[in-house]
């Protein structure tokens, strides 16, 4: 489906000077790497998690996957084409999402943005009725098609943005943070939108985000990339596996027990009673736990990863001294 | 028109009627504009009878009708072009399976189409309040000619005129230097071949008159025999020469252009 070799974008990026006639005639440009020589494939219907710092490239990797932007080396194909052709039955089977930009028409309702794109993308009058139909109903939106757009909460806004993307059932979908600043409960929404779509339509996709998250919940395969170059490219399960440090262990006691008696397990990270948490280094997990069921009164216990966030943190921690997500 | 076309020009009215006052506001500057050109040449034929080869009907039919016609021309939206490119939003267009080409000028249709319909109106209201005489319209399949050369010639250049945000940021000004020369020597203000015979034929070698002097003056029967068919032969230059370009520096602009953001 997607095959990358080798990719490179460097970016020219034009430094201004005084006067229009030299910024045309005589321009000058800095250069900035945003890819160095990164390779991936990508099957179809994967959905893949791709996240890194910002600034480490994810948009600029989709932005080139979707035809956009130029490549300065490298092979990149898509559908066994060449993005940047943008030939027409390419264009027609993908879709680029992006939570910080939109598509739709500002000053209309998402109802006049769907005719255009209906009409541009040649979906007959059933199959449009259908789509519409499916998409609305999965982000329980219906009544919001007929709304300026200008007048649409954010949340509000991207679930339009997903119905007016998708409506052509593109095959293969780009994500870039398609939950940026929504709440809790649109977050889920919008989640729970992407796994049910793909597991209908069986679409290839990429996804990026900084809440971690979506990419938790919704991929199987991880792809971090740090400074323009990937620095991992596998299962999210190994990672978790391999980078785990603790785990939190939640015991929700019968009765009061004193300080030392916790103590003696280990210091609470948190205790508010009935419960208390302790954070157990991995390999020590086997004997606290049997140390906990000795010697604590409890009705239920139960073993936690990390948080997702954690573990990245201690990803970066090992392989750049650098503790950013 | 196919039906993707269509819906582009359906939508572009309803984002029109978005923005109702700022259309009429617009179509009222254009229609002082010609009641301006109206009185200016209405009191130089106060005291003559004629201006070059111009007698006071055919002035004011070259005045009314050139009017009518460049609004058609030159009507576009290609001047929101410019800042889609530089903040992005043009992506949304390139990501789509249709021409760019074609898109925008589904727009620019929709645009020319709005226009005119006003300016036919107030055509109209100039004819019946100041009982106007303008000559019927004369030559037709020339005219035909002539004029759809000028609307690919203007719509070329005008396209021309938004990649150079590809370049910089600063488009205002290469966009107001043309509209500047349009109003000069395009021929909105008086026939271009009252001025000295060298100027108005350099200026034929320029795409400035083929933009609507020429057509206007098919439709008012000044045809210069002599020279009709050289003039055709060089605005068909025109137009393929600028569609060329314009090809060219859109391909060049989305190759080398980094498209800003996120
Ligand atoms: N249009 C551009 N022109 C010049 N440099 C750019 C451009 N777009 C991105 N860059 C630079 O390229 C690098 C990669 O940017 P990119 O937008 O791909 O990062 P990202 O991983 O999407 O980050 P974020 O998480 O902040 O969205 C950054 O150093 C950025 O400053
Ligand atoms: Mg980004």
């Amino acid at each position: 489906m997607i095959t990358v070799k080798n990719l490179t974008k460097i970016y020219q990026v034009h430094t201004r000077q005084k006067n229009f006639f030299l910024d045309v005639f005589a321009r000058q440009y800095k250069e900035i790497h945003a890819l160095n020589n990164i390779s991936f494939d990508i099957g179809e219907d994967e959905l893949v998690g791709f996240i890194g710092p910002n600034g480490a490239g994810k948009t600029t990797t989709l932005k080139i996957l979707s035809g956009i932007l130029y490549p300065t080396s490298g092979m990149v194909s898509v559908m066994n084409t060449t993005p940047f052709e943008k030939n027409i039955r390419f264009l027609k089977q993908i879709a680029f999402v992006m939570g910080q930009r939109n598509q739709l028409i500002w000053d209309l309702s998402t109802r006049d943005s769907l005719q255009l794109q209906k009409t541009i993308y040649e979906i007959n009058d059933e199959d449009f009725k259908k789509n519409v139909g499916e998409l609305t109903e999965l982000l329980d939106a219906n009544d919001l098609l007929d709304k300026p757009v200008k007048t649409l909460s954010l949340g509000q806004r991207m679930k339009m943005e997903l119905v007016v993307g998708l409506l052509h059932r593109p095959k293969i979908i780009f994500f870039d943070e398609p939950t940026i600043g929504l709440d809790i409960f649109s977050q889920e929404a919008i989640r729970n939108f992407i796994k049910s779509y793909q597991s209908e339509t069986k679409a290839t996709i990429i996804l990026t985000s900084h809440y971690l998250e979506d990419v938790k919940r919704l991929a199987k395969r991880l792809i971090i990339i740090h400074n323009g170059s990937i620095v991992y490219d596998g299962s999210l399960s190994n990672i978790v596996e391999q980078y785990t440090v603790e785990k939190r262990v939640v015991v929700t006691l019968d009765k009061m027990v004193n300080d030392t008696e916790l103590r003696g397990i280990g210091v609470p990270y948190t205790l508010s009673y009935p419960k208390v948490t302790f954070l157990i280094k991995k390999g020590f997990l086997p004997e606290k736990i049997k140390h906990i069921t000795q010697s604590l009164p409890f009705s239920d216990l139960t073993v936690e990863d990390e948080s997702i966030e954690e573990i990245i943190k201690t990803f970066f921690k090992e392989h750049h001294g650098s503790s950013h997500t | 028109m196919p039906t993707p076309y269509l819906q582009i020009f359906k939508t572009t009215v309803k984002e029109y009627s978005a923005y109702r006052l700022n259309f009429v506001l617009w179509r009222l500057r254009m229609f002082l504009n010609l009641l301006l050109n109206f009185f200016l040449w209405t009191a130089v034929f106060d005291k003559r009878l004629s201006f070059g080869a111009y007698s006071k009907d055919s002035m004011i039919s070259y005045i009314l009708y050139a009017s009518l016609i460049s609004t058609f021309v030159m009507g576009s939206r290609t001047a929101e072009i410019g800042a889609f490119i530089n903040d992005g939003t043009i992506i949304n267009i390139l990501l789509k399976p249709i021409s760019f080409f074609k898109y925008y000028f589904a727009r620019d249709l929709t645009d020319k189409v709005m226009n005119i319909v006003f300016a036919l109106l107030e055509l109209g209201l100039v004819l019946w309040l100041f009982k106007a005489t303008i000559i019927l319209p004369q030559q037709p399949f020339l005219f035909f000619l002539f004029f759809v050369n000028g609307i690919f010639i203007a719509f070329f250049i005008n396209l021309l005129l938004s990649f150079i945000g590809f370049w910089t940021p600063e488009i205002w000004a290469p966009r107001f230097l043309f509209t500047m020369l349009v109003f000069f020597i395009s021929g909105s203000y008086f026939p271009l071949n009252i001025l000295p015979s060298v100027i108005y034929h350099l200026l034929l070698i320029t795409p400035f008159p083929y933009l609507f002097y020429l057509p206007t003056q098919m439709l008012i029967g000044h045809v210069d025999w002599r020279l009709v068919y050289l003039q055709f032969a060089i605005s068909c230059v025109w137009v393929f020469l600028l569609y060329g370009v314009a090809m060219s520096v859109w391909k060049r602009g989305n190759k080398t252009f980094s498209f800003w953001g996120r």
